[in-house]
């Protein structure tokens, strides 16, 4: 079966208690299907997920946008981020 | 245009946990074609809003943030072609209040463009590079006074994407 990856980091490790996920693949997994996979996995990540943003294979996408998780996909959640 | 010989330019991008020094990263982009380098470093400070922060640490998604550093050089360079080397280097990991978090260094021929890009490249960092801060505060016991738990909290920089 196809998998994709999902990473988590800062706060929404924190809330998920670990770093990575695997998710089976199916077709035509949107975004706001996405979400909902997250929720049901770790219904923690509820706050989080409002303010942070999806990365795929480490390119932000645009929030107003829906995609669709493509196999051996690496979505990372993205919280604010704070380096400097 | 024509030049006599050709510079070639470095981009220097790092993640790391050691220490790091901006000595030591001004020196790698020194260049005998360069008339500045210019520099800012990062230091972590010891308060927020009044509560004393005991520790600092940052973590970085990294493979995805060494790829946004070098893009931001990419575009800095097609920004400001007086550019030579440009170095972004910045510490995950436990960084102790006052210690360096962040060292950028641009060599230049002129020192208009380096200054300029390196004020864009740190406002643009923080903006969009994947890495975070969490600050852990110390607190204090109401009755006597002693060094309790304070929590901790994972920042945001003002500005999103």
């Amino acid at each position: 079966m196809p998998h994709f990856t999902v990473l988590y980091f800062a706060s929404a490790k924190d809330a998920s208690k670990t770093d990575s996920d695997k998710f089976e693949w199916v077709e035509g997994i949107t975004s706001q299907d996405l979400s909902q996979l997250l929720l049901d996995r770790h219904p923690a990540l509820a706050t989080v997920l409002k303010t942070s943003m999806f990365a795929v294979n480490m390119e932000y996408m645009d929030q107003d946008q829906a995609w669709t998780v493509q196999p051996g996909d690496e979505i990372a959640i993205i919280p604010p981020v704070s380096g400097g | 245009m024509s030049h006599s010989t050709q510079t070639t330019h470095k981009d220097i991008v790092k993640i790391t946990a050691d220490t790091i020094s901006l000595d030591e990263i001004a020196q790698s982009v020194h260049d005998p074609k360069a008339g500045a380098i210019s520099t800012f470093s990062g230091t972590t400070r010891d308060n927020f809003e009044d509560r004393e922060v005991k520790t600092l640490s940052y973590e970085a998604y990294i493979p995805m943030a060494e790829k946004a550093m070098q893009s931001l050089i990419t575009t800095a360079r097609s920004k400001w072609d007086d550019l030579i080397h440009v170095a972004i280097v910045h510490k995950i990991g436990d960084c102790p209040v006052g210690e360096t978090s962040v060292v950028i260094a641009v060599s230049s021929g002129h020192r208009k463009q380096g200054l300029e890009a390196v004020h864009w490249l740190i406002d643009e960092l923080k903006v969009q590079v994947p890495i975070w801060k969490k600050e852990v505060y110390v607190g204090h016991d109401a009755q006597t006074g002693a060094e309790i738990d304070g929590g901790a909290v994972w920042k945001a920089n003002d500005t999103m994407i």
